[in-house]
């Protein structure tokens, strides 16, 4: 006798033809294939050789960019100047002239501990031009250089000293220039040497060499008061 | 057969793990060349480092030290003397138990801006603050630029 169940169906029906009959949509998942089972495997390792390999190229061009931007310049030439006599500085060899040094003592704005100076410079005008090269201002105080405070760091405080400040542009470029290179440096400085260094730059801006020309000069007491 | 499954799953999770992996560290290597491209790259030598110590600048039981070398810099771009162009790290130890003090005054606008020029050796004085208790080393390794693209070690020195 055949079991029925509840509503009176054939509890042992298997379909109109009797095979194990399932309803549309819910098929048992057949085994994929046995040779399908290797894709995800080889598709990883694949991917984890391009990882390793992408990690080493990356590693070298990084080293390897280090290294292009690691420009070796070799220590300036330096040559002495006297102040108040004009030397040849740059290479069409312009005349100027670092007339004196000035001690203008602390001013608003500065550390207790420093105070500001001057060197006044004059720069003869250059007929030619030449391109590849700049000009920068350092003063040399006991063995440490302080770069100038140029116009745009001067302008805020004191825009009447800005108007006459110097910077390494004006030594490389056409004009007749006279004027200031400011800089901060500790109270104790009583002398020093200015330097003026020319870099000669590559196609990429980067300096390769340095020519410099120091001129020794002492702070004379004076100019404090266009600071107060 | 659910086993199988699993593990079929489990390795295309995997794989997809690796194409992200691989999106990564392309990005990263492009985002690294690129803050390259406009970095220093240094060429400088630590001479004569000596290390003395200073009287406290700060009340915070910190010891202060004052460090002067003669640095050489053969680079193309000037080197800062400033606070956050160096570091001093102890061999073993926190890392941040030593720090280049940066001095600052309140209404300071204008600072000195003591440099070593492109292709000249010029004398660097730094103020180091120091937690004794962090350290587990009196000696402390200095480096240029830690936090740029191109920190290079300048050398070694002792506490005294």
């Amino acid at each position: 006798m055949k079991q029925q169940n509840d509503l009176g169906y054939d509890m042992d029906y298997n379909g109109p033809a009797g095979e194990n009959w399932v309803p549309a949509g819910f098929e048992e998942p057949q085994p994929a294939p046995r040779h399908h089972r290797w894709v995800p495997v080889i598709l990883c390792a694949v991917l984890l050789v391009a990882l390793l390999v992408e990690c080493g190229v990356v590693a070298l061009a990084v080293r390897a960019k280090r290294q292009a931007n690691a420009i070796y310049v070799g220590q300036a030439e330096t040559v002495e100047a006297a102040a108040g006599e004009p030397f040849a500085f740059g290479p069409l060899d312009r005349q100027v002239t670092v007339q004196s040094a000035e001690d203008m003592g602390w001013a608003e704005g500065l550390s207790q501990e420093n105070k500001l100076v001057r060197v006044a410079c004059r720069i003869d005008r250059q007929a030619d031009y030449s391109s590849g090269w700049d000009a920068e201002t350092y003063l040399e105080c006991d063995g440490q250089f302080y770069a100038a405070a140029g116009p745009y760091l001067l302008e805020e405080q004191y825009p009447e000293l800005a108007m006459r400040a110097l910077e390494g542009y004006d030594f490389s470029d056409q004009s007749m220039n006279e004027g200031w290179v400011y800089f901060v440096v500790p109270k104790e400085a009583q002398q020093g040497t200015f330097w003026l260094h020319e870099l000669h730059r590559n196609e990429d801006y980067e300096t390769e060499s340095v020519h410099a020309v120091g001129v020794a000069v002492e702070f004379a007491q004076g100019g404090g008061e266009d600071v107060r | 057969m659910y086993d199988e499954g699993r593990s079929g799953l489990g390795m295309w999770v995997l794989a997809g793990l690796l194409i992200l992996a691989i999106c990564g560290v392309g990005i990263f290597g492009a985002m690294k060349m690129n803050r390259l491209e406009h970095a220093a790259g240094w060429v400088a030598e630590a001479q004569d480092i000596t290390l003395t110590a200073t009287e406290p600048k700060e009340e915070n039981g910190s010891d202060y030290y004052q460090l002067d070398l003669t640095l050489v810099n053969n680079s193309s771009r000037d080197i800062e003397a400033a606070s956050y162009m160096f570091n001093a790290c102890p061999q073993r130890g926190d890392e941040y138990a030593v720090q280049v003090w940066d001095h600052w005054e309140e209404g300071e606008t204008i600072d000195a801006r003591p440099c070593v020029p492109s292709g000249r050796s010029a004398q660097v004085r730094l103020v180091l603050e120091v937690e004794p208790g962090e350290l587990e080393s009196d000696t402390l390794e200095l480096i240029l630029d830690p936090y740029g693209e191109s920190p290079i070690p300048l050398g070694t020195v002792q506490l005294p």
